[in-house]
């Protein structure tokens, strides 16, 4: 039988709730299809899985536990070695720089192309799979179709949570088979010398994990250096609401709220930011929201988990200097 | 040491793209001009050369004649050699183009493949892994930073939330650089002209070698992109006016928790960085 793999990444929380969508479209194309699907999940030292949480999700998965990091050269060969002599027909991520390049290197193993950033799919008259992707600059959506299997498939999907359809699962208690990656032979050729933290004013807040997000009250384009000592301390990323985009004291494609982007952070820290409807109709989705506002009544402390009713200029820098601390002591521990 | 570059054509900033019946994109009143992000990796190549790094920078296009306008804009540039490869291979079809491509590494005897990540006609960045599976080689893309070393190159990548990953790779190897990585030199028109007067060698890749082995995409036509719907968040029509106005005010999203936090300064950012620990696991 044919058979169609998501290959996602193991959340920090050691669960795949964050690709929850990319796992409901793959089920979705598996039934229409008629073709059998599973899920591999990559498993690193700095993010092992949770087994509990991952039979929790009642999706029948195989754990890839790379040992030394998950470059995408080492994974693409391990996902090759894993597949053996599987009739693999597609294999699905969530689009990312990883993802993307894992997804290149694995079709050039299979011997076949990627469609990187696909938009959806939809069945064609003779019932194969069409992938749909923008091209030109957004101008126009191309319709993609593999000559021959297997097709290798990103989609550029978001990382909003909801529940993850059971399909052809075993229910609740689903089952969990692990695989261990059997070799890093290629590190000779290309070595990973180590990671370093972006600015917070060029990493995308699109697919951001944390986004401190300043507004009007933030006065001006100096108290967004102040909001970038936070988002550095917890790297993360920069964002504004219209008013401090339309004051040029950040850039537009910056911008939160029903005019600019929609964002899903783990943490949104709005700053600033009185909370019109707008705005919080591009953050709701946030998992946890911190406001820091003077004013009381600012409907963003409506949406906030927690809330601080004091002056961003004096509880910032404060913040700063605890999280640096914190650091310092984790690291002497 | 040589180092072999592409060039492939793009689209000029100004040029109408129009989709016509068959759903293929009619740009027939554009002239080609060359990607940007291919002439940023010609001009990295160049600068090598200038630091005495490489020998031979050679330059190549795939395609018919309406290119070599691109190849001469290479040679004005500073390239050493250029070729052309004719082959019958459509705009955007990144396993022709490796196929193509490959050949012309292999020719040369470069060590080093130089090439943008993505251009207007493929916008997928498969190209670079096609070549390198064609070589063998190892593949390195979206870079943005450069260092040439004895045996090897260190290059810089741009990652998720703006990280950059600083990775070795072992010559020879095939590189696929972004926009950023040098910005392409300016070009006088006497240079162009007299680039203009040297032939372009042209090499003709036979359909079935073109197509051998290929399993790749086929684009079954384009439509033009309709804007997506606004998120329009509407109350109920059957609720109270009070309850309607509450709903649009708050953008129907329902009020958390809203722990508020009380105190110096330091005591709420200690509590803060607590609460903020247990939400991001730290």
């Amino acid at each position: 039988m044919n058979c169609v793999w998501t290959v996602v990444e193991c959340s920090s929380r050691g669960d795949i709730e964050d690709d929850s969508a990319t796992l409901n479209l793959a089920q979705d194309i598996a039934s229409s299809l008629g073709w059998s699907s599973k899920v591999v999940v990559v498993s690193t030292p700095t993010r092992p899985v949770d087994e509990e949480l991952l039979r929790g999700s009642g999706v029948d998965c195989t754990v890839l536990e790379m040992r030394s990091g998950a470059s995408g050269d080492r994974l693409a060969g391990s996902i090759f070695r894993l597949a053996g002599k599987a009739n693999l027909e597609l294999v699905v991520f969530r689009s990312s720089v990883w993802a993307d390049d894992v997804a290149c290197r694995l079709a050039a193993l299979l011997k076949t192309s990627a469609l990187t950033r696909c938009s959806s799919w939809r069945l064609s008259n003779e019932g194969k799979a069409v992938f749909l992707r923008f091209v030109l600059g957004g101008a126009a959506v191309q319709e993609c179709e593999f000559r021959l299997g297997p097709c290798i498939v990103t989609f550029a999907l978001d990382r909003a949570r909801k529940p993850i359809e059971r399909g052809r699962s075993r229910g609740i208690s689903a089952a969990v088979e692990c695989w261990n990656e059997p070799s890093a032979a290629d590190d000779t050729l290309l070595r990973s010398c180590g990671i370093a933290t972006g600015d917070p004013l060029e990493a995308a807040i699109d697919d951001a994990d944390i986004i401190v997000a300043g507004g009007r009250g933030i006065g001006g384009e100096e108290g967004f250096g102040v909001l970038r000592e936070l988002a550095l301390a917890l790297g993360g990323t920069m964002a504004g609401s219209r008013i401090a985009v339309d004051k040029k004291w950040i850039g537009r494609e910056r911008q939160v709220g029903q005019t600019g982007k929609t964002v899903h952070p783990r943490l949104y820290v709005a700053c600033g930011i009185s909370g019109s409807s707008h705005h919080i109709l591009g953050m709701k989705d946030s998992d946890a929201v911190v406001s820091i506002n003077t004013d009381q009544a600012a409907p963003i402390h409506r949406v906030a988990d927690v809330r601080v009713v004091q002056d961003y200029r004096v509880i910032v820098p404060a913040l700063v200097h605890a999280l640096h601390e914190h650091r310092a002591r984790n690291r002497q521990q | 040491m040589k180092v072999c570059t592409l060039v492939r054509p793009g689209l000029p900033e100004d040029a109408t793209v129009r989709i016509i019946d068959s759903g293929r994109l009619d740009f027939s009143g554009a002239s080609p001009v060359a990607t940007r992000s291919d002439l940023s990796a010609l001009e990295l190549a160049l600068t090598w050369r200038e630091r005495e790094e490489v020998y031979t920078v050679v330059s190549c296009a795939i395609g018919d004649e309406t290119i070599d306008d691109l190849l001469h804009l290479a040679l004005s540039m500073g390239a050493d050699e250029v070729v052309r490869v004719s082959a019958p291979c459509s705009y955007g079809n990144p396993e022709l183009t490796a196929a193509a491509f490959a050949r012309v590494v292999q020719d040369s005897g470069a060590q080093v493949v130089l090439c943008g990540h993505e251009c207007d006609f493929d916008s997928t960045g498969m190209l670079a892994y096609s070549i390198a599976a064609r070589l063998q080689w190892p593949v390195v893309t979206g870079i943005v930073e450069v260092e040439h070393r004895p045996g090897e190159l260190r290059v810089l990548r741009r990652l998720e939330q703006g990280a950059l990953e600083t990775v070795a790779v072992r010559l020879p190897a095939v590189v696929a650089v972004c926009e950023s990585v040098a910005a392409a030199r300016y070009v006088g028109r006497a240079a162009l002209a007299r680039a203009r007067r040297q032939p372009v060698p042209v090499w003709t890749m036979a359909a079935s070698e073109a197509a051998g082995g290929i399993r790749g995409v086929e684009s079954m036509g384009m439509t033009y992109a309709r804007p997506l719907p606004a998120d329009i968040d509407a109350p109920d029509e059957g609720l109270p006016a009070l309850e309607r106005l509450e709903h649009v005010i708050s953008a129907g999203v329902g009020a958390r928790e809203g722990r508020l936090l009380e105190g110096e300064p330091e005591e709420i950012s200690a509590r803060l960085v607590g609460v903020i620990g247990e939400w991001l696991g730290w």
